[in-house]
């Protein structure tokens, strides 16, 4: 009973913490430097420029900041949907065209920087990049900027900004152009990099809902104040991200006593050793892997029951509900789960059902194999002998009473083998789970690998670790099926037995 | 005790119809508490059909069945059909039914298979239904066997099972349906022994047989029937040594 109160509290916890106390709000960590991210890929030290802002801001609102972790792409769908408060992830007004969405004023400045390989001599501007192959952050502004103003450029939208830099050291992309802070931070900390070229210009701003425009009033002000006492030029200097385009920001709004930076400052070289960062992501990749645990197991009781129902009324109920179940069945195992799963967590909402990320991950996982557990189910059932229905119903029980004790626990032995399958399967399918806010094992990865640099090694234990998961129920389902079989074996032993005796 | 004048079991111009086919054309017979009836007659003459209706395995399409005062007709089936099958699983409880092929439970004991309907739909208590499901396999010659899967035992053996898990339910009539028909010779006897001594503790019993020597000694009547007819019901020596019907004589003529 307590794990039941456990798991309830778990799932609806988020929601029941919505408090005025705390001021929620969210942003794409993963290889989200020097903004927001996780310090040499510790899930424990979320650092970065616009960490920093939103601490300052929230002391002054006399509330606790707390963090949200989401895709950049589904940063405004969170916010509508009210998961946060605000949003601060280098957005600038001309992104969020839509009326519902409001804008602070600005924090930060900056203008897009153009990289390119060191050895690279062809590509000396922008304007060099029309027939280039170019990379950008999906639906970022740099983005737009390089779609609006040049004809032939072939532009590849990346998640992160890590697989872009990847890319352009493995010769995937000519160049890419990302917002110059961050591009100074990537040149830096990985060699054989150089920023060519730096054009337009961007505001950074706090994103927020338009019910929200007190909670936007107040953060205005934390700003301004900040811009006055001078906070926020210690923020950019301490995260050495100053540049013209800050400068004039500052000039525009008062006084700035910084000066741009030259390109080159030297990097601080950290020797940090390799195995403290495993060491360090190990209890990380543990609680993520209950996560994904609890998620897998709960979507799996989900889809045994629901499944269990569909193939009882398709295969004993009248023609209707048979025919209902079947159209379930199909429609349900139809439609991409990844569909299913934004159209509950993201689409719902719409017409008033707003369910918290784990409860709406779990109930979509489970319905989705409901479907595939409804087929397993009713090939058990189908395969036990009718005989065996008639003798029960003979006996003067009822077709409930003849399914509970007569003909389910002779199906269930059919169906634990492929049940063990889908469930490792699931085990696996969780992981979609990370696109609606829940930091599952996936997630876990991608954001200790991405602000690591280590996505081979944490990549091998991250496969491990679900291998480690499976394992077990691999055996169980061996177990219990040797178990449930027993008399057929037995049986045969006893004649071979009889035979050569 | 029912009334002694009144038949146990009584069915009137029972019909049933597989689709286009009427495979029972207006039967009717009445079947006297404590008797023990063979049926026999060609195969696919209606014989299994016949007894599944008895116990509503297969729902009539016309005419009644009047079993222990409970009378399920077949035009309540469409006027009412909650009130037929509340009906249907009245006489039920009042039917026991062996089959061919035994269907005993393969994931329960012999014990367990005995007392399986008795909690479930008789809602006993667990002793209770153990001491009386012990006391019937004992009485099968299978006392030693409750522990025991189906898969364990031998034809003969898993049909005296079947013959007790069905008494489990205290029937007042006993249906079967070729009891012996999968059993090796030397098996067959054991069984038909079981049958002998409950007729002898007065069971009505309906036996559905192609064991005519046994239908000849045991039974106090004999129903011939023939595509989906009774042709003729008579005393069990009267119907080998003199058949009334032609079409019984040429049946039993291939058999003697
Ligand atoms: N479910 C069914 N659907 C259609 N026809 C059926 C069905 N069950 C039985 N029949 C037909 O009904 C007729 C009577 O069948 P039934 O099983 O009662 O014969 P039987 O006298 O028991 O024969 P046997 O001695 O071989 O067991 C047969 O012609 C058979 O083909
Ligand atoms: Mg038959």
């Amino acid at each position: 009973m307590k794990t039941f109160y456990f798991i309830i509290l778990l799932l609806f916890g988020p929601v029941l913490s919505a408090d005025e106390s705390v001021l929620h709000w969210a942003a794409d960590a993963e290889s989200g430097a020097p903004n927001v991210f996780y310090e040499d890929g510790n899930l424990s030290k979320l650092v970065g420029f616009e960490k920093d802002i939103m601490d300052h801001i929230a002391k002054h609102l006399g509330r606790r900041a707390e963090f949200h972790q989401n895709d950049w792409d589904s940063l405004i769908s969170g916010l509508q949907r009210g998961l946060y408060d605000v949003v601060i992830n280098g957005f600038s007004p001309e992104e969020g065209k839509e009326s519902s969405i409001i804008f602070s004023d600005p924090y930060y400045a900056c203008g897009l920087s153009l990289i390119v390989r060191a050895d690279t001599n062809k590509i000396k501007s922008i304007l060099d990049c029309n027939e280039a192959v170019v990379g950008v952050l999906r639906s970022s502004k740099a983005e737009s900027t390089l779609m609006s103003s040049l004809k032939n450029v072939k532009v590849i939208g990346y998640p992160n900004e890590y697989c872009a830099i990847s890319d352009l050291k493995d010769k995937r992309v000519d160049a890419i152009l990302l917002d110059g802070q961050v591009a100074a931070y990537y040149t830096k900390k990985l060699s054989g990099l150089k920023i060519i070229d730096e054009v337009d210009e961007i505001k950074y701003s706090i994103v927020s809902t338009s019910n929200n425009s007190k909670l936007m009033a107040a953060i205005n002000d934390a700003i301004e104040h900040m811009k006055r006492d001078g906070a926020l030029d210690a923020l950019v200097s301490k995260w050495d991200i100053c540049n013209t385009f800050y400068v004039q920001l500052r000039e525009t709004s008062g006084k700035s006593k910084m000066n741009p930076p030259c390109l080159n400052s030297e990097s601080s070289q950290r020797n940090n050793q390799e195995i403290i960062k495993y060491l360090q992501a190990f209890p990380f990749f543990m609680k993520a892997a209950c996560v994904t645990l609890m998620i897998s197991i709960l979507a799996m009781c989900v889809a045994i029951v629901l499944g269990l129902c569909l193939a009882i009324m398709r295969v004993y109920m009248p023609k209707w509900i048979s025919f209902l179940a079947i159209s379930t069945i199909e429609f349900l195992r139809g439609i991409p789960l990844l569909i299913q799963l934004f159209f509950v967590f993201y689409g719902l909402p719409c017409i008033g059902i707003t369910l918290p990320p784990l409860v709406a991950g779990i109930l979509t996982l489970g319905m989705n194999y409901a479907a595939y557990e409804a087929e397993n189910f009713r090939a058990g059932m189908v395969a036990v002998p009718y005989g065996q229905m008639e003798a029960a119903r003979a006996l003067g029980m009822n077709q409930w009473q003849s399914l509970r004790h007569v003909i389910l626990p002779q199906a269930f032995t059919f169906v634990l083998p492929p049940l063990t399958n889908d469930f490792i399967a699931i085990l696996k399918d969780s992981s979609l789970v990370s696109l609606i806010t829940i930091v599952e094992l996936t997630k876990t990865y991608m954001l200790i690998a991405s602000n690591s640099f280590n996505f081979f090694g944490m990549g091998a234990i991250v496969a491990i670790i679900y291998f480690l998961i499976g394992l077990p129920f691999a055996q169980l389902a061996k177990l219990a099926e040797k178990h449930l079989k027993l008399e057929k074996r037995a049986y045969s032993s006893r004649k071979i037995g009889r035979r050569y005796r | 005790m029912s009334d002694c004048s009144k038949p146990l079991i009584s069915i009137s111009n029972l019909c049933k119809d597989y689709g286009e086919n009427r495979i029972l054309k207006h039967v009717s017979c009445q079947i006297e508490s404590g008797d023990l009836v063979s049926v026999i007659g060609p195969s696919g003459c209606g014989k299994s059909t016949l007894l599944r209706c008895l116990n509503c395995l297969e729902v009539l399409d016309a005419g009644e069945i009047t079993i222990d005062d409970v009378c399920l007709r077949a035009v309540d089936h469409d006027k009412n059909e909650d009130c037929f099958w509340q009906r249907a699983h009245e006489l039920r409880q009042n039917v026991g039914m062996v089959f061919q092929s035994f269907n005993l439970f393969p994931h329960k004991t012999l014990l367990d298979n005995v007392t399986l309907a008795q909690i479930v739909v008789k809602h006993e208590k667990q002793e209770k239904a153990k001491a009386l499901a012990m006391s019937l396999l004992e009485k099968v010659g299978l006392g030693n066997f409750s522990g025991r899967y189906p898969w364990s035992l031998s034809g003969g053996e898993k049909q005296r099972a079947a013959i007790a898990r069905a008494l489990a339910m205290k029937p007042k009539v006993m249906l079967y349906d070729e009891p012996t028909s999968s059993l090796d010779p030397e098996m067959v006897e054991e069984v038909l022994q079981v049958m002998r001594d409950l007729d002898v503790e007065g069971m009505t019993q309906i036996i559905v047989t192609h064991e005519m020597r046994f239908a000849k000694d045991a039974s106090d009547y004999i129903i011939y029937m023939e595509n989906g007819e009774i042709v003729e019901i008579s005393d069990e020596d009267e119907i080998f040594i003199n058949p009334q019907d032609d079409r019984t004589r040429r049946f039993l003529k291939r058999y003697m």
